[in-house]
């Protein structure tokens, strides 16, 4: 039952120049076989990333991540065993890498994949390495304990022996699921934020390197200039609570305003 | 015990542009003393105050959060705790026009609350407290889709004392303040077949209208007046018919669009209620 964590999703009204972001910075390859009307689909050898346009009365940002397991039959089973109020449902099968939409006990949404299925698009080519690669996707939710149980007794993911943070801290082997807990109170000076996805991070070569290739991007091309952070009272706030993951050490964000913080070396 | 459910918060981009929507299209007024060009624009329909912000790092944009106004926020929140001591309420900074506090529901549903009378209400808001406005075009109703949505239903029956409107039963919760109705909505994984899962949380809003085919022509002269009035395509393809049908299930609306930022909007002639 090993799963891996290798789909995240955007949805963006800029998800075209967003997928260029991470194309330019992160080093991120496009599909070989792109659909242009819908979303841009990226890849870093192992995670799987869609920059869907935003639809109506959808929110923006980020959006979902996604799951592929051996065995979908079998997850389904499993889910429904940890709590028969879970449920999952088909999708369409145009989608490159869910074969089915299910979620926690937060109700958090996440893609599953079976390894086995017809995958498109960069989901059937993601085996390459690069030097930056997506190192964690973290959700902040109400129920974190119960949700990191689900995580753990679901898909076997390893909660990782890290100084005690009252975060959760799951692994793929590559990786990092991680699960803070949303309080209300992390919010003082400044708008509470809904539960869900809260960030992603990218393990990189060097820091410093990332550093000056953003300002040398932003020199080719202003559109890739991602969101100010830590300005005024409020964002010195947000970014202060962004700053509490360990995982990351340079904090940006991308076109849409997404929450990226990038460290070296490996986080498992 | 009289709540007024009667703010509505909208982040967006395009914040500026989608304030003058509401302005263009529905008669909402900005307040006698708003608050700082660079910061949020609030407007109002005489009763209900929506404020678009400016959309920050790290955050989603559209439907954010609701409010409710409460005759006294520490039995408010007294209540609150009584129902469920897990949950919380945080105090707000005061350059907040509405919120004094932010709390959220059992499923985390996240709502502010402003206490009416102690003038501590800003911009509009203050504006709203004092004239009751009447307006032909004002905000009916306020959609939040959610999975545990009886014990939510409960959760603001119980706390604000808004009744359950005995509508026929189609699995909503209809909770009543006299003027507006908060449609709890269940959200089920099994809705979204044939599309994107929606996350929980606000689904769209509903405005009372003269007449539907006035909002219907006025919204193809304010897009022939400016083209950036054009709120986002509803119903093309496969996925975005699907999209329309769940949206059509609310049977408060009867004309359905969106606004510029892409939050749905149903109108209806007359009472929502």
């Amino acid at each position: 039952m090993p799963a891996r964590v290798n789909h995240i999703a955007i949805a963006s009204d800029h998800y075209a120049i967003n997928g260029k972001f991470y194309e330019s910075l992160f080093g991120m390859k496009p599909s070989s076989k792109p659909r242009p009307a819908r979303s841009v689909v990226l890849g870093d050898g192992y995670v799987g990333m869609n920059v869907i346009p935003r639809r109506e009365g959808r929110y923006s940002g980020l959006d979902h991540f996604g799951i592929e397991v051996d065995d979908l039959e079998d997850t389904i089973a499993r889910i429904a065993k940890f709590d028969p109020s879970l449920h999952a449902v088909k999708r369409p099968p145009i989608r490159p890498f869910a074969a089915y939409s299910a979620h926690d006990p937060d109700a958090n949404i996440f893609d599953l994949s079976g390894p086995k299925m017809d995958k498109k698009d960069v989901y059937a080519e993601n085996n390459w390495t690069q030097a930056r690669t997506i190192s964690h996707i973290a959700l902040r939710t109400r129920h974190a304990e119960r949700c990191a149980q689900f995580y753990v007794e679901v898909f076997g993911l390893t909660p990782l022996n890290r100084p005690k943070d009252d975060n959760y801290y799951l692994s793929d082997g590559r990786m990092i699921l991680m699960i803070i807990p949303w309080k209300i109170s992390d919010y003082y000076d400044q708008d509470p934020a809904r539960t869900g996805l809260d960030h992603i991070g990218f393990k990189v070569e060097s820091v410093d390197a990332v550093k000056r290739d953003m300002e040398f991007l932003i020199g080719e091309n202003p559109h890739m200039r991602g969101r100010a952070l830590g300005y005024g009272s409020e964002g010195e706030a947000r970014l202060k609570l962004f700053q509490k993951c360990p995982l990351g050490c340079f904090h940006l964000s991308d076109i849409e305003g997404v929450h990226i913080d990038v460290a070296e070396g490996d986080l498992n | 015990m009289s709540a007024r459910i009667n703010h509505a918060a909208i982040t967006s981009d395009h914040y500026a542009t989608n304030a003058r929507f509401y302005q263009a299209l529905f008669g909402m007024t900005t307040g006698k003393k708003s608050l700082p060009p660079a910061r949020a624009i609030s407007i109002g329909d005489g009763y209900v105050g929506m404020t678009h912000i400016p959309r920050r790092d790290g955050r989603t944009s559209g439907l954010d959060h609701f409010g409710i106004e409460v005759d006294d926020i520490e039995d408010t929140i007294a209540r609150m705790k009584k129902f469920d001591p897990e949950l919380d309420a945080l105090k707000r900074p005061p350059i907040r026009p509405y919120a004094a506090y932010s709390a959220h529901d059992p499923d985390t549903n996240i709502f502010d609350l402003s206490q009416r009378n102690i003038g501590f209400q800003k911009d509009v808001y203050a504006d709203n407290s004092e004239s009751d406005r009447a307006q032909p075009r004002t905000i009916s109703h306020i959609a939040l889709r959610t999975r545990n949505a009886e014990r939510c239903a409960h959760f603001y029956a119980e706390v604000f004392g808004l009744p359950l409107l005995n509508r026929p039963s189609d699995g909503n919760y209809y909770l009543s303040d006299g003027r507006v109705t908060l449609v709890v909505i269940p959200w089920k994984i099994e809705d979204y077949h044939g599309q994107d899962p929606a996350r929980t949380g606000l689904d769209h809003i509903g405005f009372k209208v003269e007449s539907v085919d006035q909002v219907k022509h006025d919204l193809e002269f304010l897009i022939g007046e400016n083209p950036h009035m054009r709120g986002r395509a509803l119903g093309y393809g496969s996925e975005g018919a699907e999209r329309l049908k769940l949206f059509k299930k609310c049977p408060l609306g009867c004309h359905h669009f969106t606004d510029i930022e892409g939050v749905y909007i149903d109108v209806a002639n007359g009472e929502a209620q």
